[in-house]
């Protein structure tokens, strides 16, 4: 199979019974979306229940899926409303809400837990401060930056996926990314 | 410069994927999902899918209700079959394996109310007792019928009419029938042979397809036997010399054929 195929096809493939395009599309996505979740929750293993729950979702909806957008728009739609339900049904604070007027603290969305193995073997000094400075952002900039990140989307797509506006988007876009070159640079 | 021109134009080369903060954050964007994750995964993916070999979904909708209506049609076939393949709901006097019954056969007419002779009249009391008289007193009868008195302690004789249908029934054991009589002869034969009161009516219980053995137990011997015919004399006990009437039973292959019954020679009957 061409691996140049648009994800699109091998959606529609794959809806068509191809199991080959969903591992293709699988490869194509896991690692990015893997990493939004991972961020987001700062533990592997909340970010794997997620990241299970987006690609079973997927893939019940497979016999639903037409070509409105990007498949990456698609996917990471679901993926933001899966993380929406997650921190509904996780904040310790119900009055938090994914939104711009919201001020969430680290103690809020806990920070990428510094003693899981994998983040000891982080060697780079400035990979670790920017793993903390993107989970120290507000969810709503955090995100993001992470669905501009790892998933590849533009403004426009952004704002979709979280369901607003392309200005709105465009400045939590713009703050994440003030902060988190403000922090490397005081870390620098 | 201000503060947000500086960072719209920072967001702009960021935007354009060439910034120091897109580069560093892809340096530490190695994190993948574990692979037993991804064999959950694949395997979901693989079982929502139709096996392969698996019915289509179109066929799965109308496998049920095809399915009934064939064992619905099968079971109504086998039910319209069920007349044909046993007599149990045959009408009584026909004999279903029968290829040439015509259609007077199927309605249970006697041999004889097939061909009216014109020549003779059937309707009158005659008594077979008579045919002694017409074929001669003092000669002895090819058969003699018996006496009414003398018929009645034969009666007696008799063992009863359900072991003369039994033993019919095992005929083809013991070669007195041919072939098993239908209900409706055992019927006619059991109960009404010996009851007759003449020869006329005794004739009409004579069916299309009985056998010789079943038409000497229903009228005794005849009084001359011919190759194709046998013949049998009735007269009338009141008047002696009364012509009384020829019944001529003709067989074919050992069943009766047809019955034509004609005026007797007077005071001259066949010799046997």
């Amino acid at each position: 199979m061409d691996t140049g195929t648009a994800d699109e096809q091998l959606m529609l493939r794959y809806q068509q019974g191809e199991h080959r395009a969903f591992e293709l599309l699988y490869t194509r996505h896991k690692g990015a979306l893997y990493r939004y979740f991972l961020r987001h929750c700062g533990s592997a293993a909340a970010a794997e229940e997620l990241f299970q729950d987006v690609w079973v979702n997927l893939i019940r909806s497979r016999e639903r899926y037409q070509v409105r957008a990007k498949f990456t728009t698609y996917l990471y739609r679901m993926a933001h409303n899966r993380l929406v339900d997650h921190y509904r049904r996780h904040s310790r604070n119900p009055g938090v809400s994914f939104d711009d007027h919201s001020n969430p603290t680290i103690e809020n969305f806990a920070a990428p837990d510094r003693e899981q193995p994998e983040q000891r073997l982080v060697h780079n000094r400035t990979i670790d401060k920017l793993k903390q400075l993107i989970a120290a952002l507000p969810p709503a900039q955090r995100e993001a930056f992470l669905l501009r990140e790892e998933g590849g989307l533009s403004l426009d797509e952004i704002a979709e996926v979280t369901d607003v506006g392309r200005e709105a988007a465009k400045s939590r876009l713009r703050y994440a990314v003030a902060r988190l070159r403000k922090g490397l640079v005081e870390t620098g | 410069m201000s503060k947000d021109d500086q960072e719209d134009r920072e967001l702009e080369a960021y935007l354009k994927g060439d910034s120091a903060l897109s580069k560093t954050y892809q340096a530490l964007a190695e994190e993948e999902p574990s692979a037993r994750l991804d064999r959950v995964i694949m395997a979901k993916a693989r079982r929502a899918l139709p096996r392969r070999g698996a019915h289509h979904p179109f066929a799965l909708h109308w496998m049920v209700p095809v399915s009934l209506a064939a064992v619905l049609l099968i079971g109504i076939g086998l039910v319209s079959l069920i007349p044909y393949e046993s007599d149990v709901f045959a009408p009584k006097g026909l004999s279903p394996e029968s290829d040439t019954v015509s259609p007077d056969e199927r309605a249970g007419r006697s041999a004889f109310e097939m061909k009216p002779s014109t020549e003779v009249e059937v309707g009158s009391e005659r008594r077979l007792d008579e045919v002694h008289d017409k074929v001669g007193a003092g000669k002895q009868a090819p058969v003699r019928r018996a006496a009414p008195a003398e018929r009645k302690q034969e009666t007696r004789r008799r063992p009863p009419v359900e072991d003369e249908t039994a033993q019919k029934r095992r005929g083809i054991k013991t070669g007195i029938m041919e072939e098993p009589a239908p209900a409706a002869m055992d019927e006619a034969i059991g109960n009404k042979a010996y009851n007759a009161r003449s020869l006329d009516d005794q004739i009409k219980l004579v069916r299309i397809g009985m056998s010789q053995a079943e038409v000497r137990q229903l009228l005794g011997e005849p009084v001359k036997q011919e190759k194709m015919a046998w013949i049998y004399k009735d007269v009338r006990m009141e008047d002696a010399d009364a012509p009384g009437t020829l019944y001529r039973i003709y067989f074919e292959h050992g069943k009766v054929h047809r019955v034509e019954g004609t005026p007797a020679p007077d005071r001259a009957g066949p010799k046997p």
